[in-house]
C-alpha cells in the first residue's frame, strides 16, 4: 500500500474570485465608495425642516427603505420634538399641530436603519474578506504534504495513481487517518468543551448582539440621535434612576440614558468591530509573515514601523492623524475614517506581539521536522506557524478595546468640562464636541461620548453632590462589553491550547 | 550598534508621518504647497526661533516665545509628577507581578486577569476626578484649599495670605528650578512645599494604580515562563525554599525582561498619566498642554508656515520615548547580555 493517498487536489478556483468581487462590491457601495446610498445627515442640530406631525409620519411610510414597520401615528406625534431656547421640549407641551423636526428625522430616513450595518460593512467586510480571500490564494499555492489526502506528492508511479484515483477506494489505516486528518471542529468541541468563561463571554456578546439589533429596529429613523427632553432638566436637578428612566436622566438634553445606551449599542459595535477587524487582520497576517521570515524585508519593516509608530502614544497619533484627513475628507464620513485611522495606527503593536510568538514557533522541534520533510513556505505558514501564533493577537484584542474609548470619551469629557475653558457651565448647559471630533453630532449616542459627558456632568463638580448614573451606567456598558469580549478570546485560546496539549 | 543606526532613521520616519499626516492636508486645504525639506527647516526654526502664532482659544497658550520655552515651562511639574510616580509604580508593580505570576492556586490566575482587563478598560481620568471628588478635595479643603491649578495651592489660597510670592510666576510656574516642591523649599514656604506635596503623592498614586494595571499584564506572563526554568525545577528539587527560589532567583531573572517591558509601555504610561494631570486640572502640566492642543483639534490645526504644534509635540515625545528605549535597551544587555541580545 502506497502511503499517498490517490485523491486529487481539491481546487479552490472559484471562490477566490468570488470573494475578490464581493471585496469589490462592497468598497463600492461603502460610505466611502462612489455608489454609497443616502449619507447621514450631520445630525439634528441644524434645525431646519419645518413638519406636521403628520408629513412627518407619511414620509415615514412612503418610505421603502425607512420603514422596516409601520410607525403608528401616535408614536410620531409623541416623538415630534420642537427647539426652543437650546433645549428640546416634547411638542405636546408647546402646541401639537406645527413642529420643527430636527432634520436629521427627516433626511435620513432613507439610510438610518441600515446605517450601523453600513458602518460596519464599510470597515468589517472588506477586511475579513480580503484575509480570507489572501488565505486562499497561499492555499492554493501551497503544496499538501504526502501523508495528507489531497496530496500527489510521493506517488511513484503516475499512471498506478490514476488508477487509483479511478477504481480503488482509499485504505488507510485508522491510526493513519487520525494522523493525516485534523479532527474537524465538531469533534474537537466534543472531546474538549468550552470552559465556563467562554460561555458567559458568548452569552455577554450575544446579549450586546441582540441589543445592537434589536435597536436598529427599535429606533429605525432615529438612531443617529439621542433621545432627548424627557422633561426640562436643569444640571442641579437630575432625574435618579427610576423604573421610568431605569439608568437616569442626563441634564442638558435631558437624555434618558437607557435608551441613549441602547441606541449607541450598534454604532459601537461597529465602531469596535471595525477597528479590531483591521488591527487583527492586518496585524496579525503581517505580524505572522514577519515573524515567519525573521530576517527578511518585511520583518525588517514591520519591526520598525512598530518600533517608530510605538514611540507616539496611539491616541496622540490617533487624533492628529484623523484631525489631518478630516481637513480634506467629507466631514459625513468622520466615523469610517476614524475607524480605518484606528485600525491602521493599532496594527504595528499587534504585529510586534505576534511576531514574537511566530520567530519562536518557527524554530520549534515540529515546525523544522516539517521543513526538513520538504514542506514548502506558505505550507508551513498556513498549517503550522499562524495557527499556533493566535495567542498573543487574542491576548491583544480585548486590551485595543482600552484606547479605542479612551480616545472616544477623554476629549469630550476634557473639552466640555475639563480643559481651561469648560463648556459646560450654568443652568442649561448642553454639551459640545470639539472641533474635529469622529462623531457627526453633538446628540450622537456613542458609549464612550456617553461617559466623557456623563464624568462632566455627573462628577464635574468637585465636593458637591455626585450623580453617579451618569457615569456609572456608560461606564459598566463598556466594561461588561471589554469583559465580555476578553473572556471570549480567552476562552478560544484556552480551548485551543487543551485541544493541542492533549492531541501531542 | 544597529539600534543606535536605526535611531535616526527613526525620527526622520516619525517626522514624514507628521508631514504627511498633518502638513500635507492643511496644504492641500490651503491650496498652498508645502516641500519636506521646507518642513524640516520651519521644523528646526519653530523649535528654536521666536515664533508668534496663535495657538487657539486657551489663554495659556498664547505665548510668543519659542516651543522649546514653552515646554521647558510644562515640563518640570510634570517630571515632579513623574519622579513620585515610577517609584510607587515600581514598588508595587515589582512585587505584585512577581507573587501573582509564581503562584499556582487557580483561582489568582482568573481574578488576576480581570484585574489587568478591568484596570485597562477604565479610564483613568474618570478614576482621576472620582479620587479629586473623594479624596483630595475633603482633604485638601481641610487644607483651605482647592484642587485645581496644578501642584502648588490654588489661587484663592495665596489672596487668603496676602497675594502670590515672587517665585511664582504664571499659574503654577514657580523659579528658578520649575519644579513646585524644590522651589516651595528653596524659599522656604513650608505649608505651600506640604501641600504640592501632598498634591503629588496623591496623583502619582492614581498614576501608578492605573499604569501598574497595563505593566501587570506583561509582567506575569514573564515570571510564569521564568518559574518553568528547568534550574528552578533543580533548585526547588534539592530542597531550597519558594520564597528564596522567588525572591533571589527568579526576581534576578526577571529584572531585565521588566526593563523591557517598562521601555515597551512608557507611551502607555505618558498617556495615564497626561490624563491624570487634566483630570487633576493641573495646568502647569504637560497633560494638560497635550490635552488642551488635542481636544480643541481646529484650533490645534492653527498652522504657522505650515507647522503645527501637534507636529512638534508628537517629535517631542517621540525623542522622549525613543531615547529612553534606547537606554534601557543598554541597561538590559549589561544586566544580561545573552537574553537580550538572543531576542
Amino acid at each position: 500500500m502506497t502511503n499517498a493517498s490517490p485523491v486529487r487536489p481539491v481546487r479552490r478556483k472559484g471562490l477566490g474570485s468570488i470573494l475578490v468581487l464581493a471585496l469589490l462590491v462592497s468598497v463600492l457601495l461603502s460610505p466611502i465608495g462612489p455608489l454609497a446610498p443616502g449619507k447621514p445627515s450631520t445630525g439634528p442640530l441644524d434645525h431646519g425642516t419645518v413638519q406636521t406631525a403628520e408629513s412627518r409620519v407619511s414620509l415615514a411610510h412612503s418610505d421603502p427603505l425607512g420603514s422596516f414597520g409601520h410607525v403608528p401615528a401616535a408614536a410620531a406625534e409623541s416623538s415630534a420634538r420642537i427647539w426652543v431656547k437650546g433645549d428640546l421640549v416634547p411638542a405636546s407641551r408647546v402646541d401639537g399641530r406645527s413642529t420643527v423636526t430636527p432634520s436629521a428625522h427627516a433626511s435620513t430616513n432613507f439610510g438610518a436603519p441600515l446605517a450601523g450595518l453600513e458602518a460596519v460593512g464599510t470597515i468589517v467586510a472588506p477586511v475579513v474578506l480580503g484575509a480570507i480571500a489572501v488565505v486562499l490564494w497561499f492555499r492554493r499555492r501551497s503544496q499538501p504534504m504526502p501523508w495528507m489526502p489531497g496530496s500527489s506528492v510521493g506517488v511513484p508511479d503516475p499512471a498506478a495513481a490514476a488508477r487509483a484515483t479511478k477504481d480503488e477506494p482509499i485504505v488507510l489505516s485508522r491510526e493513519m487517518k487520525a494522523l493525516a486528518v485534523p479532527p474537524t471542529l465538531r469533534q474537537r468541541l466534543a472531546r474538549h468543551p468550552p470552559s465556563l468563561g467562554l460561555w458567559v463571554g458568548m452569552v455577554l456578546l450575544g446579549g450586546y448582539l441582540v441589543a445592537g439589533v434589536s435597536a436598529l429596529f427599535e429606533f429605525q429613523g432615529s438612531l443617529n440621535a439621542l433621545p432627548s427632553n424627557v422633561a426640562w432638566i436643569p444640571s442641579y436637578a437630575p432625574l435618579a434612576p427610576s423604573w421610568a428612566h431605569p439608568f437616569g436622566v442626563m441634564p442638558g438634553f435631558g437624555t434618558d440614558l437607557f435608551q441613549a445606551i441602547w441606541r449607541a449599542t450598534p454604532w459601537d459595535l461597529a465602531i469596535v468591530a471595525g477597528i479590531l477587524a483591521l488591527d487583527g487582520v492586518l496585524g496579525f497576517f503581517l505580524g505572522g509573515l514577519a515573524g515567519a521570515n525573521e530576517g527578511g524585508v518585511l520583518d525588517s519593516v514591520v519591526t520598525f514601523l512598530g518600533d517608530s509608530l510605538g514611540s507616539i502614544p496611539s491616541f496622540i497619533l490617533v487624533i492628529i492623524a484623523f484631525s489631518g484627513l478630516a481637513l480634506v475628507l467629507p466631514s459625513n464620513l468622520g466615523l469610517p475614517v476614524f475607524v480605518g485611522v484606528f485600525g491602521f495606527i493599532l496594527w504595528p503593536t499587534m504585529a510586534r506581539t505576534v511576531r514574537e510568538r511566530a520567530r519562536a514557533v518557527s524554530h520549534e522541534p515540529y515546525v523544522e521536522a516539517s521543513r526538513a520533510s520538504g514542506a514548502a513556505p506558505n505550507h508551513l505558514l498556513l498549517r503550522h506557524i499562524l495557527p499556533n501564533s493566535l495567542g498573543p493577537m487574542l491576548a491583544q484584542l480585548p486590551l485595543d478595546l482600552a484606547p479605542i474609548f479612551f480616545v472616544l470619551s477623554a476629549f469630550p469629557w476634557y473639552f466640555n468640562c475639563a480643559g481651561p475653558s469648560p463648556v459646560l457651565t450654568g443652568e442649561y448647559a448642553t454639551p459640545k464636541l470639539p472641533a474635529l471630533s469622529p462623531l457627526p453630532s453633538v446628540v450622537f449616542p456613542e458609549w464612550g461620548y456617553l461617559l466623557g459627558v456623563g464624568t462632566c456632568y455627573g462628577a464635574g463638580f468637585p465636593g458637591g453632590v455626585s450623580y453617579w448614573w451618569m457615569y456609572f451606567f456608560p461606564l459598566l456598558t463598556i466594561l461588561v462589553f471589554g469583559l465580555a469580549i476578553g473572556l471570549v478570546c480567552d476562552g478560544i485560546e484556552r480551548w485551543r491550547a487543551i485541544g493541542r496539549s492533549a492531541q501531542g | 550598534m544597529r539600534r543606535l543606526l536605526l535611531l535616526p532613521a527613526q525620527l526622520l520616519f516619525v517626522l514624514l508621518v507628521l508631514y504627511a499626516a498633518i502638513t500635507v492636508p492643511i496644504a492641500l486645504s490651503q491650496g498652498t504647497p508645502f516641500g519636506f525639506p521646507q518642513f524640516i527647516r520651519g521644523f528646526s526654526q519653530v523649535l528654536v526661533n521666536d515664533f508668534t502664532g496663535n495657538w487657539g482659544e486657551a489663554n495659556f497658550l498664547s505665548f510668543h516665545i519659542p516651543w522649546l520655552q514653552v515646554y521647558a515651562y510644562y515640563i518640570p511639574t510634570s517630571l515632579q509628577l513623574a519622579l513620585f510616580a515610577l517609584p510607587i509604580a515600581a514598588a508595587l508593580a515589582y512585587p505584585v507581578s512577581l507573587l501573582a505570576g509564581w503562584s499556582r492556586r487557580p483561582g489568582l490566575d482568573v481574578s488576576a486577569r480581570f484585574v489587568t482587563l478591568t484596570g485597562a478598560l477604565l479610564p483613568v481620568f474618570v478614576i482621576g476626578t472620582l479620587v479629586v471628588n473623594a479624596v483630595f478635595f475633603s482633604y485638601l479643603g481641610w487644607l483651605d484649599d482647592l484642587p485645581n491649578q496644578g501642584l502648588i495651592p490654588s489661587t484663592s489660597w495665596f489672596l487668603d495670605r496676602g497675594g502670590y510670592p515672587t517665585w511664582i510666576i504664571y499659574y503654577s510656574v514657580t523659579q528658578p528650578t520649575g519644579f513646585p516642591l524644590v522651589d516651595a523649599v528653596l524659599h522656604h514656604a513650608w505649608d505651600v512645599a506640604f501641600i504640592s506635596l501632598t498634591k503629588t503623592l496623591l496623583q502619582a498614586v492614581v498614576v501608578a494604580v492605573a499604569y501598574v494595571a497595563i505593566f501587570f499584564r506583561h509582567a506575569r506572563s514573564i515570571v510564569r515562563s521564568a518559574s518553568e526554568e528547568p534550574y528552578i525545577t533543580g533548585a526547588r528539587s534539592r530542597g531550597i525554599s519558594e520564597r528564596t527560589l522567588l525572591w533571589r532567583h527568579a526576581a534576578k531573572q526577571v529584572t531585565p525582561s521588566f526593563l523591557l517591558v517598562f521601555a515597551l509601555t512608557i507611551p502607555e504610561y505618558l498617556g495615564v498619566q497626561f490624563a491624570v494631570e487634566a483630570a487633576f486640572a493641573d495646568y502647569a502640566g504637560f497633560g494638560n498642554l497635550v490635552f488642551a492642543l488635542l481636544a480643541p483639534g481646529g484650533s490645534a490645526l492653527n498652522a504657522f508656515e505650515g507647522l503645527t504644534p501637534l507636529d512638534t509635540l508628537a517629535f517631542l515625545l517621540a525623542i522622549v520615548v525613543l531615547a529612553w528605549t534606547f537606554l534601557v535597551d543598554l541597561i538590559a544587555i549589561r544586566l544580561d547580555p545573552r537574553g537580550v541580545l538572543g531576542r
